[in-house]
């Protein structure tokens, strides 16, 4: 219990620092990778759903603090997210594969990506009433879309890699089709 | 999906505690908890950001490096382009400047000139034979005059074919004209190339006064040949008492290693 407690707290402290540190510090195109927005998705389909959504809490709640969003914001938005996730497996898709994954991935980072820019363009408006920085901040984000996806999905395939050759747990989870 | 536990329960319990946080945090009862996550997190974040930082800064200077290359490749091809153009510009250039000189030299003599190009020079052999890309079907006849530059002769159309002909320099060894001293009482001669190295004044009867600097010119008698076209100037007389006839060497005015555009004169 300890050992596996101790092991999620260091995934989380190194998928946090990482998204908060790290990759904005990237190129401009790197910067777009949502590192902790993949590894929710990962760990809801893959692991358990309620394991998603605690490492969604804890995760939200730390990039929260180093949001200029106000507080709240980011973890709402990765709640919203994983129920969308959630929806998903219920209503549409049969099994948890590789394709299902990256599917998920997809509609994840679409939504979550409308869900940030409605965040910021409302947070935005309060404080600024400043048309024309929406109008900009809007033409970036629609630009950014497709890099973000890319990317995003690029990093759910290499974490599937990584696990599915890592642990023997894949072999079996990818083709199960019972839903509970 | 494994979920437990039960759905619903899971997003009552998610709401309850994102609504939890958020009140905490803004009655600053959560401050201490988050100044201990920052706080731990400090150092850590610090050293990323520096370590991110040196990552981005690498990336970026190897993004420029890589630019640099590629816009120093283009702007090598445009000079390369450039170049071309600049050669092509000075070709121009120097075809122009011909023709304008041809003009006022054709403005001044009352002939009908040919204007030819020089696509060649004799490729066997050690004659000094120029190809022109004009020939019989423009007019061009065996032994018509070829002018250079300023109206100097040069050569004597040597053969014709219908779309191009070869001119005979008159450095050529081969090469024969008659020609006279302008101003020392018609002082007639014959002028021979010398295996491409010079031109030499031949026939010049000893009783003949003529004198270095004189100016050598066509004599007419040829029948396609005019009188009076420059040949050059007398550069230095040889006379020896026991000959016959004296010699002259003539300098031309003109470098037959650099002709490009020639005048032939057309018959009236």
């Amino acid at each position: 219990m300890i050992k596996s407690t101790l092991k999620h707290f260091f995934i989380i402290i190194i998928v946090a620092l990482l998204q908060v540190a790290i990759l904005p510090n990237l190129s401009s195109k790197m910067g777009n990778l949502d590192l902790v927005l993949v590894v929710l998705i990962f760990i809801a389909v893959v692991y358990k759903f309620y394991l998603g959504v605690i490492y969604g809490l804890i995760l939200g709640f730390f990039l929260d603090l180093y949001s200029a969003l106000p507080f709240g914001m980011i973890i709402l938005c990765y709640m919203l997210v994983l129920y969308f996730v959630y929806l998903i497996f219920q209503k549409l898709l049969t099994n948890k594969s590789f394709y299902s994954l990256l599917g998920v991935t997809f509609i994840g980072t679409i939504i979550y990506s409308i869900l940030i820019y409605i965040s910021k363009i409302s947070y935005y408006f309060i404080n600024t009433k400043d048309y024309l920085l929406i109008k900009n901040y809007s033409i970036i984000s629609f630009q950014n879309i497709g890099w973000q996806v890319s990317l995003n999905i690029s990093l759910a395939i290499i974490l599937f890699m990584c696990f599915h050759f890592g642990s023997r747990q894949f072999n079996a989870g990818f083709i199960d089709t019972t839903k509970k | 999906m494994p979920l437990t536990p039960k759905p619903t329960k899971l997003i009552i319990l998610t709401v309850v505690i994102i609504l939890l946080l958020v009140f905490l945090h803004y009655t600053h009862i959560l401050s201490p908890l988050e100044r201990a996550v920052t706080g731990m997190t400090k150092m850590i974040m610090r050293i990323s950001y520096n370590f991110s930082n040196n990552i981005g800064a690498n990336y970026l200077e190897f993004k420029l490096k890589r630019e640099l290359l590629n816009e120093n490749k283009e702007l090598k091809d445009q000079l390369a382009i450039l170049f071309k153009e600049k050669s092509r510009y000075l070709n121009e250039k120097e075809e122009n400047d011909f023709l304008r000189e041809q003009l006022k030299f054709s403005q001044t003599l009352n002939y009908e000139f040919i204007i030819a190009n020089v696509v060649g020079k004799n490729v066997a052999g050690v004659q000094n034979i120029l190809l022109l890309d004009v020939g019989a079907q423009n007019g061009l006849l065996v032994g018509q005059p070829v002018l250079g530059e300023q109206g100097v002769v040069i050569g004597k159309i040597s053969k014709v074919e219908k779309n191009r002909a070869f001119m005979l320099l008159i450095n050529d060894d081969l090469s024969r004209l008659a020609v006279k001293v302008q101003g020392s009482d018609k002082t007639m001669g014959i002028i021979e190339g010398e295996f491409g190295l010079g031109i030499k004044m031949r026939l010049i009867p000893q009783n003949e006064t003529i004198s270095e600097g004189d100016l050598v010119v066509t004599s007419g008698l040829e029948e396609l040949v005019p009188a009076n076209l420059i040949i050059g100037t007398i550069e230095k007389i040889t006379r020896a008492p026991e000959d016959l006839f004296q010699e002259a060497a003539i300098k031309s005015p003109i470098d037959f290693s650099k002709i490009t555009l020639v005048n032939i004169i057309k018959n009236k």
